[in-house]
């Protein structure tokens, strides 16, 4: 560490990244995966890496912990330039970082609890005690009868439930997951995302979500970043989904080519569930209370804890006395509304003066 | 030949046969594992590349593989005299064996532990694993089972470049096959140690496969 730039010291920052780049290749062949990314993830948070496939996730996740070397930048975590440490004082930092994959990653010769046991007989702790350290780690991700069964035994959720205990064992101060529920189903991506929450309020353990679904993020991540190889964008979760500023932000939270299709001159509303319109069949009551049937265009939307989050695409009537009614019933409820149409959908979809 | 003393011949052959192929083989895997494990580690995907080393390794090791054994046994002549004292019998058999088994194997062993998952590994190193445990407890221990298939091929190879050194002095079934059967056209003599390389090569296919699958947590069920 130079002393021009003493680092960063208070508590608040777990993670902070400095014109961080990664360039794969040479020549003609030379793929910038991830440029300039300045971020600050503090301690505690689950933060939200989100953006298209190639947008460079992966990379920037792998940089974190070192399995990738930045091209230029710095990774500094709790005050200390992991580039500046020595390959041993680096796997010993290592330990502090956990990571989860999409596909898993156990290692298949090794029953559950020896997989979790694994990063504790790497960093040498004793036989007994690391059975023990592993079997409370089973017990806390819901799995502590499988303590014997292979991976090859275990359903997608049970492997990544394991993967986490695993990931948690060293005690780590964050955990870093690229795509972990990608390759779940909703439901078991539910009941994994959960875990996901509990750990990090039980435990207080910092957790890095890198996804390409906009419902991920939404479900549990405080705040997110939107990557196409630079930053698009940072903010709370909820801004961003109710405002998103990048046009890349708007294609994550509808694909482009999936709305363009459908619009033909009518007109449309997107509505907004942030979690504030709880426990009430909205479209079913605004239907009795407007009396005017609507058809639904697409609707993606997920319950988490009794909760609804998402959003829906609905065709409004032509009658502007309709819509208004259908504006000022939906707006009482508490959901975002805003109108969406052809020409604000083929520039760059929701523009600013599509909002209603 | 009287049956007794047919089968006093018989059983010192089998006998010679599997002393060479066992201990060329303890040796050649002696040699041959840690050069497979290097070329895996110092390889374009591997978790210490180094292209020089990794280069010249696989020049040497190719270059031993192209020249045919009862060329090489001829070659090493002198060197194996200086090893083992002698160049006839089952023993000077050996060096000449694990000469040309261990590159052999160093091949074997890249390929079955390059079919690891990389995944595996990132996720070793993400836990802090330092190279010589991703070696012992990821590379080598995951694939186990196809290490053990890989020893069954180069055993059984290993056997038949035994019986080949009895054109030029070795000891075992290969040598009775040339003496019996080649110079004095006992035919039937010659079709016995056959069958009995059949029988040995089978028995040892048997139990070396069955030994893999038990080793391998995936086929539990
Ligand atoms: N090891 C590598 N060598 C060359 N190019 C790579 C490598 N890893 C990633 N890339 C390239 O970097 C870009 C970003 O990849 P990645 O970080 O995997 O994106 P994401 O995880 O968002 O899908 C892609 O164009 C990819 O082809
Ligand atoms: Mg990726």
């Amino acid at each position: 560490m130079s002393a021009a730039h003493p680092p960063e010291r208070d508590n608040q920052t777990l993670f902070r990244l400095e014109e961080l780049t990664k360039i794969f290749g040479e020549g003609e062949e030379q793929v910038t995966a991830i440029q300039d990314i300045d971020l600050t993830i503090r301690s505690g948070e689950i933060f939200g890496i989100i953006g298209l496939s190639g947008a460079g996730k992966s990379t920037l996740i792998r940089c974190l912990n070192l399995l990738e070397r930045p091209s230029s930048g710095k990774v500094i975590f709790r005050g200390v330039d992991l580039q500046s440490l020595s390959k041993k004082e680096l796997l010993q930092e290592r330990q502090k970082i956990g990571m989860i994959f999409q596909n898993f990653n156990l290692l298949q010769q090794r029953t559950a609890l020896e997989n979790v046991r694994f990063p504790l007989e790497i960093s040498g702790m004793g036989n007994y005690r690391a059975t023990q350290k592993a079997r409370e780690m089973l017990q806390l991700v819901g799995l502590p009868e499988k303590e014997r069964a292979y991976p090859t035994e275990l359903s997608g959720g049970q492997q990544q439930r394991v993967a986490i205990a695993r990931a948690l064992a060293s005690e780590p101060d964050v955990l870093l997951c690229d795509e972990a529920t990608s390759a779940l189903d909703p439901a078991t991506t539910k009941s994994i995302l959960e875990l996901l929450k509990s750990i990090n309020e039980t435990l207080g353990v910092t957790i890095i979500m890198i996804t390409h679904e906009m419902s991920v993020v939404q479900a549990i991540c405080n705040r997110v970043a939107v990557i196409d190889t630079t930053i698009a964008e940072v903010g709370d979760v909820d801004e961003v989904f109710l405002r998103p500023a990048s046009r890349i932000a708007r294609e994550l939270i509808f694909p482009k080519g999936e709305l363009l299709e459908r619009l033909q001159g009518s007109r449309y509303l997107r509505i907004v569930f942030d979690g504030t319109a709880a426990h009430e069949p909205i479209i079913a009551n605004m239907t009795l209370a407007c009396q005017t049937p609507v058809s639904i265009l697409s609707a993606d939307s997920r319950n988490i804890d009794g909760i609804a989050y998402g959003q829906m695409i609905i065709q409004i009537p032509e009658d502007q006395q309709e819509t208004e009614k259908i504006l000022s019933y939906l707006t009482s409820r508490g959901v975002t509304v805003e109108e969406v149409t052809e020409a604000t959908a083929q520039n760059g979809l929701f523009s600013e003066e599509g909002r209603v | 030949m009287d049956f007794t003393r047919w089968l006093l011949v018989i059983g010192d052959g089998m006998t010679q046969t599997l002393y060479m192929t066992l201990v060329s083989t303890v040796f050649a895997y002696l040699i041959g594992l840690p050069l497979g494990v290097l070329l895996t580690v110092t390889g374009p995907k591997g978790i210490h590349p180094m292209p020089r080393l990794n280069q010249v390794l696989g020049i040497i090791i190719n270059s031993l593989r192209s020249v045919p054994f009862l060329i090489l046994l001829v070659a090493i002549l002198p060197l194996t005299r200086r090893l083992v004292g002698t160049t006839i019998g089952s023993t000077a058999t050996i060096p000449p064996l694990v000469i040309a088994a261990a590159p052999f194997i160093a091949r074997i062993v890249e390929s079955s532990l390059l079919e690891v998952d990389p995944g595996l590994i990132e996720a070793a190193e993400s836990m802090g694993a330092s190279p010589m445990q991703i070696i012992t407890k990821v590379l080598l221990s995951e694939a186990r089972s196809s290490l053990a298939t890989g020893a069954v091929i180069a055993t059984t190879t290993i056997l038949g470049y035994s019986a080949l050194a009895g054109f030029t002095g070795g000891g075992g079934l290969g040598a009775i096959a040339v003496n019996y059967g080649y110079h004095r056209y006992q035919t039937d003599v010659m079709l016995w140690t056959v069958f009995l390389l059949i029988v040995i090569v089978q028995v040892i296919q048997e139990v070396g496969m069955r030994l893999s699958r038990r080793m391998d947590a995936r086929s539990k069920k």
